[in-house]
């Protein structure tokens, strides 16, 4: 080009580890040397525009000056190579961008839940804890694999935290695990290994119906499950309130922990509006209670 | 939904009991394969009925009954049911491992032949997608409890199905039998599974 620099530094844009240490090194041009009358002693280091303490310079020789920094996290973009010619005036020879950041720390706390969205619709979300921020462009991959076959990669959106897979297979061992990789290293979460059967969150029953029976102590409830018995069986928890009172009491655990979709509830007042709420989840206890489901009222017949 | 118990002990031959996965654990995994097995007869079924639904006449007639066709690749489940129970275990394991290797690609072929010819029917592709999933965690399961069993399984499959030029019907007749026999070894493999 027109004009010709005067020198450079090495590494050219180095991207290091925050808090590790870093040495470079400006290299005059001989040319510039005869021309100007320099040498690498009038070398003066700049980070943006404040000096850079002598001590930390070293002359290699008469074209050569090296800064070291004991801990990046001083350091900042750019670093200026620059003389102090004949006559006072400091003159830039050249100046590097320096990219600081951290290897991504190990995801911790790796954890799933398949929410049922639909009849046959099933969403797995894994969340984890990504751990320190990188300063970094960080890559977050969800893996999974079953025991003979690799499943494709989950790519959060938008989050570096959780992931949400559509192809959920019921039956079929899961292996899960987190990787976590950007310019300065990789990092691997622990991996977990489960049924995605276990860990269903259902829909709440649906249709739920309330009738009196010939007994004025007895509601009859129907309802219709929203998974299927193939996937697997419920146990509910029934909640019913008088339909004035604020408090709800529930139907005891044990006489609703077979998989069923009608229960009639009874001891209750004759001639009476009762609202009652139900939720599912698997029978065996494994995953997680469904929401509860909209409430239905119903009235006791005369005594 | 049936409730199954296993006892390994029985099953367990000298040179499986080595392999990687504990008594406990074999029986956990077949309990966990005969619920996917349960799973898959259900899904075949409404398969079934799915497709047929989507390919018009003479598929969606009441009495159409084609003779049952053999798919390339795919071992049909032609033993009768007396041979089948008299067969070991690690026999019909061995059938049902060789079905379920080469059904996962099968499926895979109806599904994108239907994207063609039935671009629009969304639930019969997402059906074929999950019975093509359902049976690679099938072959799955069955090579970890034959592993355990001491069982070699069969030869990789060399499955495929029809080449591009065999025509709409030819090509919807084809997914047909793919889909019924898939849900003649959804129901073969159920039974299987609630023998051992």
């Amino acid at each position: 080009g027109l004009v010709q620099s005067c020198g450079y530094i090495i590494p050219e844009s180095p991207l290091l580890t925050l808090g590790s240490n870093f040495t470079a090194l400006c290299i005059l041009n001989e040319s510039c040397l005869d021309f100007g009358n320099i040498h690498a002693n009038q070398i003066i280091w700049k980070i943006k525009s404040s000096v850079v303490p002598k001590e930390q310079y070293r002359v290699i020789n008469r074209t050569v000056s090296s800064v070291t920094f004991s801990d990046t996290s001083t350091l900042a973009t750019p670093l200026t190579c620059n003389v102090l010619a004949d006559g006072q005036i400091e003159q830039n020879i050249y100046g590097i961008a320096v990219t600081l950041g951290l290897p991504p720390e190990k995801p911790e706390n790796l954890s799933c839940v398949v929410r049922q969205m639909s009849k046959n619709t099933f969403i797995m979300t894994c969340t984890w804890n990504p751990g320190r921020d990188t300063f970094l462009a960080t890559d977050f991959r969800l893996k999974s694999q079953w025991p003979k076959e690799t499943l494709p990669d989950c790519e959060p959106q938008g989050v570096n935290n959780s992931c949400e897979i559509s192809n959920v297979q019921f039956f079929v061992n899961l292996e899960v695990w987190v990787e976590a990789k950007n310019a300065l290293g990789k990092a691997e979460s622990e991996h977990i290994n489960f049924d995605p059967v276990d860990i269903v969150k259902p829909l709440p029953p649906r249709n739920l119906i309330v009738s009196s029976g010939e007994l004025p102590t007895v509601l009859k409830l129907s309802w219709e499950n929203q998974i299927s018995v193939v996937e697997m069986e419920l146990k509910f928890n029934i909640r019913y309130r008088i339909s004035d009172s604020p408090d709800w009491m529930e139907v005891p655990p044990e006489d609703t922990a077979s998989h069923r979709t009608s229960f009639t509830v009874q001891s209750l007042m004759p001639y009476t509006k009762y609202v009652f709420s139900l939720r599912c989840m698997k029978k065996d206890g494994l995953g997680s209670w469904s929401d509860w489901s909209k409430e239905k009222s119903g009235v006791t017949s005369e005594a | 939904m049936e409730v199954l118990t296993v006892d390994p002990a029985n099953l367990l031959s000298p040179a499986a009991s080595s392999s990687s996965l504990s008594q406990q654990e074999v029986a956990t995994k077949i309990k966990q394969t005969h619920s996917l097995t349960v799973l898959l007869k259900h899904c075949s079924e409404q398969l079934l009925a799915e497709y047929v639904r989507h390919q018009g006449e003479p598929f969606s007639s009441p009495d159409f009954q084609p003779p049952a066709m053999a798919v390339p690749g795919l071992p049909s489940p032609s033993v009768p049911p007396e041979a089948w129970l008299a067969l070991s275990d690690g026999k019909r394991l061995w059938h049902l491992a060789a079905a379920y290797a080469a059904l996962p690609g099968l499926l895979g072929s109806v599904r994108r032949q239907q994207a063609e010819l039935n671009p629009l029917a969304s639930e019969l592709h997402r059906q074929l997608e999950a019975a093509a999933r359902q049976c690679r965690g099938l072959a799955g399961n069955l090579e970890r409890i034959m592993g355990a069993l001491g069982v070699t399984g069969p030869p990789p499959p060399s499955s495929s199905l029809g080449g591009p030029t065999t025509g709409a019907f030819l090509a919807k007749l084809g997914g047909y039998h793919v889909c019924r026999l898939h849900r003649d070894w959804a129901m073969r493999s159920h039974e299987a599974l609630g023998l051992l």
